[in-house]
């Protein structure tokens, strides 16, 4: 199973320093100092893993899935926080100079100034990154800006926990451990470079130029860009891609959106879109013809591989755009499986992409039920939120025990819809997700 | 006539608390590897 797989490649890892350490062979000091160098090493392993983890990864992404990538990197960097904060209170040998008679420092702590000075800077800046990183939506940031600042205050922070762990460590200046954190350092700073270096200059040779461009819905806009001088790229109903509209390939102006059309739909990309600020809220002023370009395609919110006598959609919002994807690859490969699609919004203003959903209702025989939160007079979809009442009321039946669940949508939607199919007995595997944001 | 639904066999927020097994399943192999470092 390749997640099991990742996840033991991932603890092999944040092991190897305390393996390489213990091979040595030193004479053990007391047992608190050995923990808190334990913790220390472990701390700046999974620190420069989380590089890594950023979920611009396919090869990681692409097989766990991006929801569960970003949980990771985020959960895995408070045990980080918690293990490098603990650690120097947990020595009780002496600072000191190292002493002639104790070559392989079994009795002192080093007196180094890099190692001091290097450790408190990185012991102070740790937790206002981790802090900074969690309160990102409430800052208030540009998106732009925050990733950035995130990226740049990783490299900072890694860099100095390295020069501290080569002076303050008593086991990182060993050969075999020097080296695990020259590889693995190496392999943050390349991670980085590829996403704001590599894939630029390979996205300049591979434009895309926006070709259509509508509004759908209140705030909710359809673009879709085509490729220029090349083939587009491949992708499974229900991936995303990142992309970038009118601004030059380095630019952080690079957002994350699901891809709203199917693959047999031809190379063009349709994507849905909602202004919420950042580049979004500039959507409706973009000439056709202005210049873009796609990374992707990432996620695995795909059908690929999973069972279902039937499938059901459940979108809230702009999480429509996957469903449409998902929707017409069916479509287009006339699977002859039982199709749900539950819509909801807030206000009928929002409904987007009412010419599709039309369409499958006619040709693929979805079954398509809106929900409407605040309803105007004389509707007749469904009224109230997407929630464990409504899911309970629409899949009573036996037979949608073994369908397929497809979610996307705001975060408490998802988890109530994950948490009604559940207790009416639908397996963990049969429902899978995305979510728009991470924390 | 309502119908009474069974009382759900998971408790509330299953799915959270199944992701969160993996972390702190995670968690407790790093820090068994921390003290037989440790006590080696």
């Amino acid at each position: 199973m390749p997640a099991a797989a990742l996840i033991l490649f991932y603890l092999l890892i944040a092991l190897a320093p305390l393996a390489l350490a213990a091979g040595r062979g030193r004479p053990p000091r007391p047992v608190m100092d050995e923990i808190a160098s334990g913790m220390a090493m472990v701390a700046f392993a999974i620190l420069l893993m989380e590089f890594v983890l950023s979920g611009r990864f396919r090869s990681i992404s692409g097989r766990v899935g991006l929801d569960v990538t970003m949980r990771f990197h985020q959960l895995l960097a408070r045990t980080a926080l918690v293990l490098a904060l603990a650690h120097p209170f947990l020595y009780t040998l002496p600072f000191a100079r190292p002493l002639p008679f104790d070559p392989t420092r079994q009795l002192t702590l080093t007196f180094a100034a890099e190692g001091l000075v290097t450790g408190v800077l990185a012991f102070v800046l740790l937790p206002g990154f981790v802090i900074l990183s969690i309160a990102r939506d409430r800052i208030g940031w540009r998106y732009e800006t925050w990733r950035l600042a995130h990226g740049l205050g990783a490299l900072a922070i890694a860099v100095l926990v390295l020069i501290h762990a080569r002076h303050a460590g008593r086991y990182s200046a060993d050969p075999q451990l020097a080296g695990l954190w020259a590889v693995l350092t190496a392999a943050a700073v390349l991670s980085l470079a590829h996403v704001y270096l590599l894939k630029p200059l390979l996205a300049r040779r591979r434009p895309w130029e926006v070709t259509g461009l509508r509004q759908l819905a209140e705030r909710t806009w359809e673009v879709v860009l085509s490729p220029r001088g090349h083939e587009g790229i491949s992708y499974r109903a229900g991936q995303f891609a990142w992309i970038r509209i009118g601004a030059p390939v380095f630019s952080l102006r690079e957002n994350p959106f699901s891809i709203a059309s199917a693959p047999g739909e031809g190379k063009d990309l349709r994507f849905v879109i909602k202004e919420l600020g950042d580049f979004t809220a500039t959507l409706s002023g973009i000439p056709l013809g202005t210049r873009a370009h796609v990374d992707g395609p990432h996620g695995n919110l795909v059908l690929e591989g999973r069972q279902g006598s039937g499938i059901a959609f459940i979108a809230g919002g702009v999480g429509i755009a996957p469903m449409l994807s998902l929707l017409r690859q069916l479509e287009i490969d006339g699977d002859p499986r039982p199709t749900v699609l539950v819509y909801g919004n807030r206000h009928a203003g929002q409904i987007a992409c009412t010419e599709d959903l039309a369409r499958m209702r006619r040709q693929h025989r979805t079954e398509v039920v809106q929900v409407l939160s605040e309803p105007p007079q004389g509707w007749e979809g469904e009224r109230g939120m997407v929630d464990a009442a409504l899911i309970a009321r629409l899949f009573t039946e036996a037979r949608h025990r073994d369908w397929l669940y497809v979610l996307c949508g705001p975060a408490p939607m998802m988890e109530g819809v994950e948490e009604a199919l559940l207790d009416l007995g639908v397996a963990p595997r049969q429902i899978i997700s995305e979510r728009f944001q991470h924390d | 006539m309502t119908e009474r639904r069974p009382p759900p066999k998971l408790p509330p927020h299953t799915t959270r608390v199944r992701r969160l097994a993996l972390f702190w399943v995670l968690n407790a192999a790093l820090a068994a590897g921390i003290l037989v470092f440790a006590l080696r």
